[in-house]
């Protein structure tokens, strides 16, 4: 890793106060962040990858300046969030997922204006870039149109356009694709990988892993407000290395042969899911190779089909990280 | 000096872009409707009521007042609507993530207001000159321009802290909605500031509109500005007051949403 991390946070922790009650008012706290570490090297695409309430929209407003952490420090292209806000402001984007944020009212160039504004970006800087940024969003010829008439995709890549009006060098994206049909999405997620590859630091949280696993660099997984995992998506999938998964088709077994299963050395878990008429039995298993040839003896009588075994993916993986707190 | 020009463009700009994020009606029928028809429901009423409870000589009294106080409309109000606006389409949090100067931003936010402000008077007196007769032909017309101009000032001043307010109050209209009300009593629009007992009157001259109220009606019975310079310096000082106040407030809000406390502002 290069000698400065384009984000670092050391420590990190928030601990939210709320009142509730109007008689008798009552604190509560609510830790959303434990004591976060984390290293982001320039130039990467850094996937925060959790369930919803985990801590990512926390983190991601501490490092945008918008929250004071508890205790713990954020620093971003060395830069300390709470105490250098100010030129830190200038020098990163940012994106919150959902539509909220636009003037629906004004067209989608007079949005980029009045936010280019906002940056003091001189006027013949501030034009080129716009225009720019229409084309490779795929906005041009719309740009005059209100944001009210504008597409779900259309206004997030609206919302991307707004995050990179400041050339930043590093972007947090908080669920950039949240309420994005398939497509849309796809098409933000190449543009977010181009903008890796053209060497921008990017800050990516998602609770998709399919996302994270197809763009990300590197992920870090949080539950909680820990981070649980972090890595490469192929190093996550060790966490399950030793669970293979052996899957096959039935019609009509009864439950109770599983039992056998179960019984086998190696096996974690045996779960029977109904797909049409036939059931698909999914048995998590330290050596798949193993339970093959086990099959036909424990099941003899039964017509197996489709049967298969599979490295584990990122999802199981996640599913392993995350399923203790569900 | 170019850096001056540039904050001046930006002003300029983000004035205009709040003038169509605010005002692009649906249809500019509505639009004249609000602009004429409030004006006329307010002047004809409270003067209706004025003529009953003192005689019909003092017509006049209240109808200038009221368009006057019209100003307020925009300046309270406006500024509410461009805050609630903020908070509605969620753009607070790009605004607070983002360099920009706080005091430009804050000021900006009320200049459409002005403008709109004035605009309404003009209107206000318009309808006094055509329903009431009243004769500017001794009038000091200039002075009286800038009467207008300073209480679309002032009020948007008021109309600052009631943005600021808005920030965290959704109910910052219903404060503001008595304020309005009371405006029209205490700033000398239907009652003369003299006759109200001492401890109002206080209140009276900390709010806009008092003093630049009765600059305007001396203009508009031809005073020269040497007569109501002292009045319409006081009404300044008292608008920048409380735009300053809402400024503050504005800034103390903005830390206080950094510690987690201000939810609403995302
Ligand atoms: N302003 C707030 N006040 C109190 N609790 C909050 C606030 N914002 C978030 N939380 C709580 O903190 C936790 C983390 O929230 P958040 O960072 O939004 O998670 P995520 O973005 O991963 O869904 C959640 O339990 C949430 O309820
Ligand atoms: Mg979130």
């Amino acid at each position: 890793m290069a000698a400065q991390p384009a984000i670092e946070a050391r420590q990190l922790r928030k601990t939210y106060t709320t009142t509730r009650g109007i008689f008798r008012r009552e604190r509560v706290e609510r830790a959303a962040l434990r004591g976060v570490d984390l290293k982001i090297a320039p130039g990467e695409l850094f996937g925060l990858l959790g369930p919803n309430g985990a801590g990512k929209t926390t983190m991601v407003k501490i490092f945008t300046t918008l929250l004071l952490p508890s205790s713990g420090s954020a620093l971003v292209l060395g830069l300390d969030a709470v105490k250098e806000q100010w030129a830190l402001r200038k020098r990163i984007g940012f994106v919150f997922g959902g539509e909220r944020g636009l003037y629906w009212r004004l067209s989608g160039i007079d949005n980029l204006r009045y936010f280019a504004d906002l940056y003091r970006i001189p006027p013949d800087v501030s034009r080129r870039r716009i225009s720019e940024l229409l084309e490779r969003l795929d906005l041009s010829g719309r740009e005059r149109d209100r944001v009210e008439l504008y597409s779900r995709g259309m206004k997030q890549r609206l919302h991307l356009a707004r995050g990179l009006l400041n050339d930043p060098e590093v972007l947090f994206l908080d669920e950039p694709t949240i309420g994005l049909d398939p497509v849309g999405a796809r098409e933000l997620r190449v543009i977010v990988r181009e903008l890796a590859d053209a060497g921008k630091t990017v800050f990516l949280t998602t609770h998709y892993m399919f996302e994270a696993d197809a763009i990300c660099d590197r992920i870090a997984v949080i539950r909680d407000g820990a981070i649980v995992a972090e890595g490469t998506p192929s190093s996550i999938k060790t966490v399950v290395r030793d669970q293979g998964i052996v899957e096959f088709e039935v019609v009509g077994m009864p439950v109770e042969r599983l039992a056998g299963l179960r019984r086998l050395p190696g096996v974690t878990s045996v779960a029977i899911s109904e797909h049409e008429l036939a059931q698909v039995v999914t048995v998590h298993c330290a050596r798949p190779a193993e339970v093959m040839t086990q099959l036909g003896v424990i099941l003899d009588g039964i017509n197996l089909e489709k049967v298969s075994s599979r490295e584990p993916t990122l999802e199981d993986a996640y599913v392993q990280l995350i399923g203790d707190s569900q | 000096m170019k850096r001056l020009a540039l904050e001046a463009a930006v002003f300029g700009r983000s004035t205009y872009l709040q003038y169509v994020a605010l005002f692009q009606w649906a249809n500019p029928q509505g639009y004249v409707a609000y602009k004429v028809l409030l004006p006329v429901t307010q002047i004809l009423f409270f003067v209706e009521l004025g003529v009953y409870a003192t005689g019909p000589q003092n017509a006049l009294y209240f109808a200038l007042g009221n368009a006057l106080q019209l100003t307020a409309n925009a300046g309270i109000f406006g500024v509410i609507a461009t805050v609630a606006n903020e908070r509605q389409y969620g753009t607070l949090p790009i605004l607070l993530a983002s360099p920009a100067n706080r005091m430009v931003t804050f000021l900006s936010r009320a200049i459409v207001n002005v403008i709109d402000g004035i605009a309404t008077v003009v209107v206000g007196l318009a309808i006094v000159v055509v329903l009431f007769g009243l004769n500017l032909q001794h009038a000091n017309l200039l002075l009286l321009a800038i009467c207008v101009v300073v209480i679309s000032l002032t009020t948007a001043g008021l109309g600052l802290m009631f943005g600021s307010i808005g920030l965290v109050m959704r109910d910052a209209i219903i404060i503001a909605n008595i304020v309005y009300y009371l405006l029209l009593i205490v700033c000398g629009i239907n009652f003369p500031v003299s006759r109200l007992p001492g401890a109002v009157q206080v209140l009276s001259f900390a709010l806009p509109l008092t003093r630049g109220v009765q600059a305007a009606r001396d203009a508009a019975a031809g005073a020269s500005l040497g007569q109501v310079s002292g009045l319409l310096a006081g009404e300044l000082l008292v608008g920048l007051s409380w735009a300053l106040a809402g400024y503050l407030l504005f800034r103390l809000l903005e830390n206080w949403a950094r510690r987690g406390g201000l939810q609403e502002a995302y």
